[in-house]
């Protein structure tokens, strides 16, 4: 009896230096990683970036009610998720990434972009079609208004896995502000973004627009995307690859707002910077052209005193 | 006919009296209320998601109720010793194992209605809407699948000797048939000869389970299907199953019962 009594005296020692061991250390691995207040993503380590990339495709799966391809099929027209193209965060005009091992080079692509499903291989396949979605649709355009709603919680949970990844947080609240009418809630997600990417010019320029075609406070909504633009030279303009996409679409917003506030040098200022990276030249030097007339036509209504 | 209703009645019996579908459904009920009670951006009638849940979980469930009860069918009468005497009375062994068969089926159908009234249930009280139709096309290709499972099961009772080994060769056979089956001809076309002959005769010799998964369709709320394909879906599914039965019955005639 007494050495039963021992080996859980034994036993309770053990564990108490087991726990003064192992404490401080999962303290000091708190403290390195203070993002990660979520258990889960604790649990996961660094493969939640993994998990991440698959909720945001599956919000993308979500947006074709259903048609994906699958790893088997030709992905070369899904390259990228299509619910980002509409709010500007992957340029479109940018070349597809070519894969760098085509497994499935010699199949007939299943999912192109026009829709159609393709040439079926077999009747196992033909018959199989009916049991899936085959026809490319996007929610927007063919859901019901609303549906677009489906795709938050996956959003949602790619951006508690990788809070880094910004084309999260601006897509959810692309479509948060623009087809459910939600732009507190946008406002609040890119809030939250913003706190674990500080000055993020994709997130500052998706705010910005909140205030600007939401709530209507041209002041606030220039402030940001001022500061996106002080933050894109900061850390992008010395990059051998910059961000000109992002560049752009603020310099343009920010100038199409000072021109409607006929604040013409400033507009005039913006669009000089936004002629340096655009690939459409010919139309921002007839902008620019636009914006020197009105500016000479206040001048001459208005003609400065000689001193 | 009458003992393979009575003998059918008897597995319908023991599915009731035991618990292992009342814990799947008590678990597929709060996983799916948990996540439906999850926030997001205060949008009360996001549904999709909580739909893809509750069919994954149904069909898990359903998949481990009809291998788990069609595998232990004969072990268990084996390991008893309750065959001799059921055996001994005029019944055939191969009204046996239809009665089992039939059995462990209307089993699965009557655990699918009710996991699919559930699904019902959560559906709509989101949608506020009850496609009927869709349910009803969802659950019977759903039931027509479990038949060739459980018909896999029984044959898989027979040829191997423990039911866990048979339970578990089932489940990677059927999840392997649901994941990959749709897609072993395309991989085939990647293979170098005999490769791609044994992978393309595979994708044409094995039962296409996906062809009853329609779980996609129901949570996006495409049309129904047409009833044809059903018919068709279905008369496929029984084919399988009237394969695998034959092929249990021919080797259960030929098998010694005290070994």
């Amino acid at each position: 009896m007494r050495k039963y009594h021992l080996l859980l005296v034994l036993l309770l020692v053990f564990v108490f230096g087991l726990s003064a061991t192992l404490s401080p250390k999962f303290e000091a691995m708190r403290t390195q990683r203070p993002e990660s207040a979520n258990s889960l993503v604790t649990m996961l380590g660094e493969s939640r970036r993994l998990f991440a990339d698959h909720f945001f495709v599956k919000a993308d799966k979500y947006f074709h009610s259903g048609y994906y391809p699958t790893m088997f099929d030709d992905q070369t027209a899904f390259h990228t998720p299509h619910m980002a193209l509409y709010p500007n965060v992957i340029n479109p005009d940018k070349p597809a990434p070519v894969p760098k091992k085509s497994w499935f080079k010699n199949v007939v692509d299943v999912n192109d972009e026009s829709g159609s499903p393709g040439q079926s291989r077999d009747w196992i396949d033909e018959f199989g079609r009916n049991f899936y979605p085959v026809r490319h649709t996007h929610l927007d355009q063919q859901g019901e208004k609303g549906d677009m709603r489906e795709l938050l919680p996956w959003l949602k949970l790619a951006a508690e896995m990788d809070p880094h990844r910004v084309e999260t947080y601006v897509v959810t609240a692309y479509w948060l502000r623009t087809e459910l009418g939600r732009a507190d809630e946008a406002e609040q997600f890119l809030r939250d973004g913003l706190r674990a990417n500080p000055n993020n010019c994709e997130m500052l320029f998706e705010l910005g627009r909140i205030y600007r075609e939401h709530r209507h406070e041209a002041a606030r909504a220039r402030q940001v995307w001022e500061l996106a633009v002080a933050h894109w030279h900061e850390t992008e303009a010395a990059k051998e690859e910059p961000n000109i996409f992002i560049f752009a679409q603020l310099t343009g917003q920010l100038a199409t707002l000072e021109e409607e506030a006929a604040r013409y040098p400033a507009a005039l200022q913006h669009l000089q910077a936004l002629h340096t990276v655009s690939p459409n030249g010919p139309a921002i030097q007839k902008w620019i052209g636009d914006v020197w007339g009105k500016l000479a036509a206040i001048e001459n209504a208005h003609p400065i005193a000689p001193l | 006919m009458n003992n393979i209703f009575a003998i059918a009645s008897v597995v319908i019996r023991e599915m009731i009296r035991r618990k292992d579908f009342y814990v799947l459904f008590i678990l597929t009920a709060l996983i799916t209320l948990v996540m439906g009670s999850v926030n997001f951006f205060n949008d009360g009638k996001i549904v999709r998601y909580l739909k893809e849940i509750c069919l994954l979980l149904i069909w898990i469930s359903s998949l481990v109720v009809a291998i788990g009860t069609m595998a232990r069918q004969l072990p268990s009468e084996r390991e008893n010793r309750t065959i001799f005497p059921l055996l001994a009375k005029p019944v055939s062994r191969t009204e046996l194992l239809l009665g089992k068969f039939l059995g462990c089926w209307l089993a699965c159908g009557i655990a699918l209605v009710g996991f699919y009234l559930f699904f019902g249930c959560v559906a709509m009280s989101r949608e506020k809407a009850w496609p009927l139709i869709n349910y009803f096309q969802a659950a019977w290709l759903h039931w027509m699948m479990l038949g060739v499972v459980v018909a896999l099961a029984m044959l898989g009772s027979i040829v191997f000797s423990a039911a866990s080994a048979n339970a578990t060769i089932c489940f990677v056979l059927v999840v392997g048939i649901l994941l990959l089956g749709r897609h072993l001809n395309k991989v085939s076309l990647q293979m170098s000869e005999p490769a791609r002959t044994i992978t393309q005769s595979i994708y044409f010799a094995i039962p296409h389970l996906e062809f009853f998964d329609v779980r996609d369709l129901i949570i996006h709320n495409w049309p129904p299907i047409k009833w044809l394909v059903c018919v068709k879906a279905s008369a496929y599914g029984m084919l399988y199953a009237a394969v695998f039965l034959a092929s249990a019955c021919f080797l259960f005639r030929r098998k010694a019962l005290n070994t």
